[in-house]
């Protein structure tokens, strides 16, 4: 990896503003060295203190034109017994309620838990299962 | 019911397939030990299956069979392709040739030249890094601030080659002298961005001027070597060895012809210095490091003699210093004659040749030679040439004199 360009080297999307850019090196600044460090605080300051610098940097490294890869795969579920039939819209319907669509699945959840495992239904009764039903 | 293999599996695998071709390109060009690119790098090859070919090329390259993408990356004209690809390009080739300037200085070259034609094609389209550069930029500095600093970027490769020229041209390191010969070579990067005659004469210039710098930046201490020797008195002495550092200048600036003006000007006053002084030895000891460049610059004057016309009488001379220091005859003459060529008013060289022709003629005029009607008659031919030339020249009348005397006095014996 190119180690003079400060996008590559700290791993930061070239087009992410001054603000993307202290919450990264920060994260990072958490795990860092002192020598490290050092470096980090340079490359902060080249980043978001010099706009035109931050602009030559950006524009020296590859550009972000990778196209999404959108949701991953369901985990494979256990091998318990499936709700059918009304029983299965039944126990469905208020998790996918929760979750604010019914047909697509919030960004900010990357994958939902099986749901003998999932929080919102074990939350009301953490000793119940296997789970049978919600009336 | 969920299908098996979704739509975000395909693209998932699609990056997947990217990254692994993008590897294998990086790998191939700048070799397997080089450091890895960032991921985004997968972003060219996710753009190269929209270019004609690109999609069969990279199954290719997934197959292990990289011909067809390689092409693909280096093609005769970059007109037609995107900026972001063309961003991609400009950024891959120009890592390539930071990985390759140790080991392959030429393909390193090559890969550097690829670069710069990139950025000429985005510095010409302007729009697509002026519209990332507000992006990069946010609020932080007025839109027209941020679009200069986005325009820079596309000249800031050849920017670079200009400080590496000058940074070691006072040495004439190998850096610097790769950096120089790349400004030189720009036309073809402006040809491979399909640039228009204004945008590629502008760049040109650009390149020019760098390179004049450099080469005045190699100069310097010559200037100041001369001067130091001026001052000690010890010019004709140390002036061979000033001249053969400006020789190697002019090897290491690729035969540049500010070099050889340089030259000229500086050697033309300390010449006639040494051409005062007792015997040839000094002339000829100043004369032999110029002798190449003083020939390439009667090349280009015979090649295009307006464009050098403010040189063509101090080469001339330079010519004709060479030429009368010369030992023998035959090698005089041809560097008159060359002078002759170049500057045909040039008065110096003019009696310069008008007295070699009349030591010629007295030559053939003496000895049983002159019992000869051939020998004769290469006389009058050299006596009626120096005639030409200088016409009022005292020696000229003493050996026009004397042919005229042999003439009548051998009448009836020549054969």
């Amino acid at each position: 990896m190119s180690e003079s360009n400060l996008f590559d080297r700290w791993n930061l999307d070239p087009s992410a503003g001054p603000q993307a850019i202290t919450e990264r090196l920060r994260e990072a600044m958490e795990e860092a060295d002192p020598p490290t460090a050092v470096e980090l605080r340079r490359a902060w300051e080249e980043l978001t203190m010099h706009p035109k610098r931050r602009i030559a940097e950006a524009l020296s490294t590859f550009p972000e034109t990778r196209p999404p890869i959108g949701r991953p795969p369901l985990p494979v579920r256990a091998t318990v017994p499936t709700p059918a039939g009304d029983e299965a819209r039944l126990v469905h319907a208020p998790v996918a309620g929760a979750l604010g669509s019914s047909t697509t699945p919030s960004p900010t959840v990357r994958c939902l838990p099986a749901l003998e495992r999932d929080p919102l239904l074990r939350a009301r009764n953490p000793e119940a299962a296997p789970l049978r039903g919600v009336k | 019911m969920e299908a098996a293999f979704r739509d975000d599996d395909a693209r998932l695998l699609a990056r997947i397939e990217d990254e692994l071709v993008a590897g294998l390109i990086w790998a191939r060009q700048a070799g397997s030990t080089a450091a890895p690119l960032p991921a985004r790098a997968a972003g060219m090859v996710a753009l190269l299956r929209a270019v004609d070919g690109g999609a069969s090329a990279i199954e290719r390259a997934i197959e292990g069979d990289l011909a067809l993408v390689l092409a693909l990356l280096v093609p005769g004209s970059l007109v037609g392709w995107t900026p972001a690809l063309v961003h991609h390009t400009a950024v891959h080739f120009s890592r390539v040739a930071a990985a390759l300037a140790a080991s392959d200085p030429e393909a390193s070259d090559a890969a550097k030249l690829r670069s710069i034609a990139a950025w000429l094609v985005l510095g010409e389209e302007r729009r697509y890094l002026e519209a990332l550069a507000r992006v990069v930029a946010g609020t932080a500095l007025p839109g027209a601030e941020a679009e200069a600093a986005g325009r820079a970027a596309a000249l800031r490769p050849i920017d670079e080659l200009g400080a590496a020229a000058r940074t070691g041209a006072a040495e004439c390191a190998d850096a610097a002298q790769r950096a120089l010969a790349m400004l030189g070579r720009l036309d073809r990067a402006t040809k491979l961005a399909g640039l228009d005659e204004r945008a590629t004469t502008s760049i040109r210039r650009r390149a020019d001027t760098m390179r004049g710098a450099a080469i005045s930046t190699a100069l310097a201490p010559i200037l100041e070597a001369l001067a130091d020797a001026s001052g000690r008195d010890a010019i004709i002495r140390e002036a061979p060895a000033i001249f053969e550092r400006v020789h190697r200048i002019w090897l290491w600036s690729d035969r540049d012809e500010q070099v050889e003006r340089f030259a000229v000007d500086e050697a033309t006053s300390l010449a006639w210095i040494a051409y005062r002084e007792t015997g040839w030895d000094p002339l000829r000891a100043m004369c032999e490091p110029l002798a190449e460049m003083t020939d390439r610059m009667a090349e280009r004057i015979e090649s295009d003699p307006r464009r050098h016309l403010a040189y063509t009488a101090k080469c001339a001379q330079f010519l004709v210093f060479r030429g009368e220091c010369k030992a023998h005859e035959p090698d005089r003459w041809p560097l008159i004659e060359r002078a002759l060529t170049i500057c045909p008013t040039h008065r110096n060289a003019r009696v310069v040749a008008c007295n070699f022709l009349c030591d010629r003629a007295d030559l053939l005029l003496s000895g049983n030679a002159i019992f000869q009607a051939s020998a004769l008659a290469l006389a009058e031919q050299a006596v009626a040439r120096a005639e030409t030339l200088f016409a009022q020249s005292k020696r000229l009348e003493k050996t026009k004199a004397r042919l005229e005397e042999i003439r009548t006095r051998n009448r009836g014996f020549i054969r």
